[in-house]
């Protein structure tokens, strides 16, 4: 083939071209840390990635959910152990009233003490957890017993809706207690008879206070049974709360091997390999270095040089 | 000697040798000093010994007529073109007109995109996503219902404007094609130059002129048509061509009449096949239903997925319901104007801690609408990179062509310079020779007759 400066001269231009090119891309892959700049560069592999940035929001969100739903499940622990102390402090007050030997005056007092749990157990079934009243149901914004009337109304004003909480894709729980759901209800709500503890213990109160040997009998025997089966009933509801803690520490312990898995992939995809891309522009620079070289040695020398 | 041959016949075949040789020297300068001129090919100055001088039967020994040899001629400047380099160069550089076009075309898209990255649309779908659960989270809260419309705004905000990019990618394309299809554009002034040439042309081929530089500069013109569509050239043999341009069966022009003069040739003039080149990058990016066109249809598609989704989970409509499609997505105006009536919860009464709507919606996360988004990034990307390949494939053909076209019609300096020192010597020859032939008729003229003078 018959060569021409000309030709040489486009070569080496082209060729020079493509090597800073290729110095232009290590370069660009080494100041921005990633290998994948644009989608056609690995469009499979941008694909990818906004699949796995779309995860990854979502479990960072699923955390989120998981630490808030943990701290609406240590309130409501803390209240129901609360009123769990209550019942037993009712149980023993109960016992102690049910006694012959009291008079009159000293259960009339056991009586009012009673009254006062019974405000002091409304006063933990409004517990709240940031503004969120743990057990109105969904009704969330405003507290589900009355504690300020005089005389006391137990009315519920909650409901029994209950509130999810999405812990991972398409996991959900339930989050509140519902406390005038089930036989007995847990505080039950106010209407004689429910066989909440609201109701068992304004029933002792009453029985304390009339003090005639048949009430004397049903603290006895009916309360004290009331009283079991209401106890029974908050062992079930903390046992619950148990587990549904122990599904969110589940949860949680997945989302971190997801989210690591997930980082991961997204690494692997989008950041650049810092030995093979500092390799790749030191090679780059140097082919571009030896065709400089060269093209300068060539592009030199011609017939002209030698003629005198 | 034989009678009829001048005294002077030496000298006169010595004066062709030194016209020739001088000839030479000039195309070599004239080579020399086109070495870096675009589209210059390479002349060389056909040289012919002249036709002999008939010499009279006697004129050797044993009485034989003969010829004598006059010298040298230059018959002609020849151009040293090879015609199929240049339809493999032609054919090429449409190739890569076309790809090179649509993969600058694809790249401003692959930049509107930003995909992957913190500042694209999946982002904002996922911002949108979070802001959801965020919703369920605290369903009586206004304050993360008022994060959530903004989100929510900000997404409508991000497609419209990757909608708006596009429209515009595609406006530049269609005026780009315009631009050079009409009136004044690079076709048309491109035809009508090369149709004053060919009648210039024409005129020197009668007259018996070698119009080297007419050619020269044709040539360079349908080089410059073949990049921005496909070109097809008929000699009509007077040194006059016909061009047929763009897969259009009328000819674009013919010998010195461009046929499309003076009305622009409209965008139906292109039909399928694409007319290749540039325009046909133009026209495939641009025209309704081309690449442009459905890239913007893929996302509206997304959109409408997206707005009818999140309408049919939330239970009422939390995007316009009118805006299905990229350019009209909003958010719906009595939401945007009063956040807190985002639905929550169908249940009768809606209590304000129920969340069931708003985890039906931030369910959606990952679905249809998602996916198609992301399969959008993969097609936009896996047609970029396919024009880049194409690109640097035609790019290589090109250059080899092009090797093939200069190994034919490129000066080499080298060459140049050993035809320089040829023709020196044979210049130097020739003037020796007249001198000889100059000293011998001095003898004659002179010197002859004077003996003993």
């Amino acid at each position: 083939m018959r060569i021409t400066q000309e030709s040489m001269n486009r070569r080496l231009l082209g060729d020079l071209d493509r090597q800073l090119n290729r110095v232009d891309r290590a370069t660009r892959e080494m100041s921005s840390q990633r290998k994948l700049l644009r989608p056609s560069d690995d469009p499979v592999g941008a694909q990818r990635a906004v699949l796995t940035r779309t995860e990854l929001s979502s479990i960072d969100q699923y955390q989120v959910n998981i630490s808030q739903a943990r701290g609406f499940l240590n309130t409501t622990d803390d209240a129901l152990t609360e009123m769990m102390d209550i019942l037993h402090r009712a149980r023993e007050l109960t016992v102690q009233g049910a006694s012959d030997e009291k008079g009159d005056d000293a259960r009339k007092n056991i009586a009012l003490e009673i009254d006062q749990l019974v405000s002091a157990l409304k006063q933990a079934g409004n517990t709240s957890y940031g503004g969120v009243h743990v057990f109105a149901g969904t009704l969330t914004n405003s507290p589900p017993y009355d504690t300020t009337s005089s005389p006391p109304v137990d009315t519920y004003a909650g409901n029994d809706g209950i509130i999810a909480r999405e812990i991972g894709p398409g996991i959900s729980v339930q989050l509140n207690t519902l406390v005038d759901d089930g036989t007995p209800p847990l505080l039950g709500s106010g209407v004689p008879g429910d066989g909440g503890l609201i109701d068992t213990l304004r029933r002792i109160s009453e029985h304390l206070k009339s003090g005639t040997v048949a009430d004397r009998n049903a603290l006895r025997t009916t309360d004290l049974q009331a009283l079991e089966g209401n106890l029974d009933a908050f062992n079930k509801a903390r046992a619950v709360v148990g587990a549904t803690s122990n599904r969110l520490d589940a949860a949680d312990a997945r989302l971190a091997a997801a989210e690591t898995a997930a980082t991961e992939l997204l690494s692997d995809t989008e950041d650049v390999d810092l030995a093979e891309a500092t390799l790749e522009l030191s090679t780059a620079q140097s082919v571009y270095e030896a065709a400089l070289k060269s093209g300068a040695l060539i592009i030199q020398r011609s017939l002209l040089d030698f003629l005198s | 000697m034989a009678a009829g041959i001048s005294t002077f016949f030496g000298l006169q075949t010595a004066l062709r040798g030194l016209q020739a040789q001088q000839a030479g020297l000039n195309v070599t300068a004239h080579n020399i000093a086109n070495a870096d001129t675009v589209g210059y090919t390479r002349q060389n100055a056909q040289l012919e010994a002249v036709t002999g001088l008939k010499l009279n039967a006697g004129a050797l020994a044993g009485g034989a007529g003969a010829f004598l040899g006059g010298g040298v001629d230059v018959t002609a400047y020849r151009r040293a073109r090879d015609a199929f380099a240049d339809l493999q160069y032609r054919t090429q550089s449409s190739v890569k007109g076309e790809s090179s076009t649509t993969a600058q075309t694809l790249e401003s898209v692959e930049l509107a995109l930003n995909e992957p990255g913190e500042n694209g649309i999946s982002t904002l779908l996922s911002r949108f996503w979070d802001s959801w659960q965020e919703v369920a989270n605290h369903p009586e809260d206004a304050a993360t219902k008022s994060a959530l419309v903004v989100n929510a705004k900000a997404l409508a905000d991000g497609i419209k404007a990757l909608d708006a990019q596009l429209a515009q990618i595609q406006a530049h394309a269609a005026d780009e094609f315009t631009a050079l299809t009409s009136v004044g554009g690079d076709i048309l002034a491109n035809a009508q130059t090369i149709a004053r040439l060919n009648a210039d042309i024409k005129d020197a081929v009668m007259a018996g002129r070698q119009p080297n530089e007419l050619l020269d500069e044709r040539d360079r013109l349908i080089d410059r048509l073949s990049e921005l569509g496909q070109v097809t050239v008929t000699e009509l043999g007077n040194g006059s061509i016909q061009i047929a341009f763009g897969n259009v069966s009328t000819p674009l022009l013919v010998d010195d009449e461009t046929a499309w003069a003076p009305t622009p040739p409209a965008t139906t003039l292109y039909p399928t096949p694409s007319p290749g080149g540039i325009i046909g990058a133009l026209q495939t990016l641009s025209q309704p239903g081309g690449t442009l066109d459905t890239y913007r249809g893929q996302l509206d598609a997304f959109v409408n997925q997206l707005v009818t989704d999140v309408n049919t989970a939330h239970g009422a409509p939390f995007f316009d319901a009118g805006g299905l499609t990229a350019s009209t997505i909003a958010v719906d105006a009595g939401i945007a104007a009063n956040p807190s009536t985002v639905r929550t919860t169908n249940v009768v009464g809606s209590p304000e801690g129920a969340n069931d709507v708003a985890l039906a919606v931030a369910a959606l996360r990952a679905g249809t609408a998602d996916r198609g988004y992301a399969g959008f990034v993969l097609k936009v990307g896996s047609e970029s990179r396919d024009a880049q390949r194409r690109t640097a494939a035609a790019e290589a053909v090109v250059a080899a062509a092009m090797d093939r076209r200069s190994a034919t019609s490129g000066v080499s300096l080298d060459e140049e310079m050993a035809n320089m020192m040829r023709f020196q010597r044979g210049y130097q020859a020739s003037a020796r020779t007249m001198s000889t032939l100059d000293e011998m008729l001095d003898v004659l003229i002179n010197r002859t007759g004077r003996v003993g003078l």
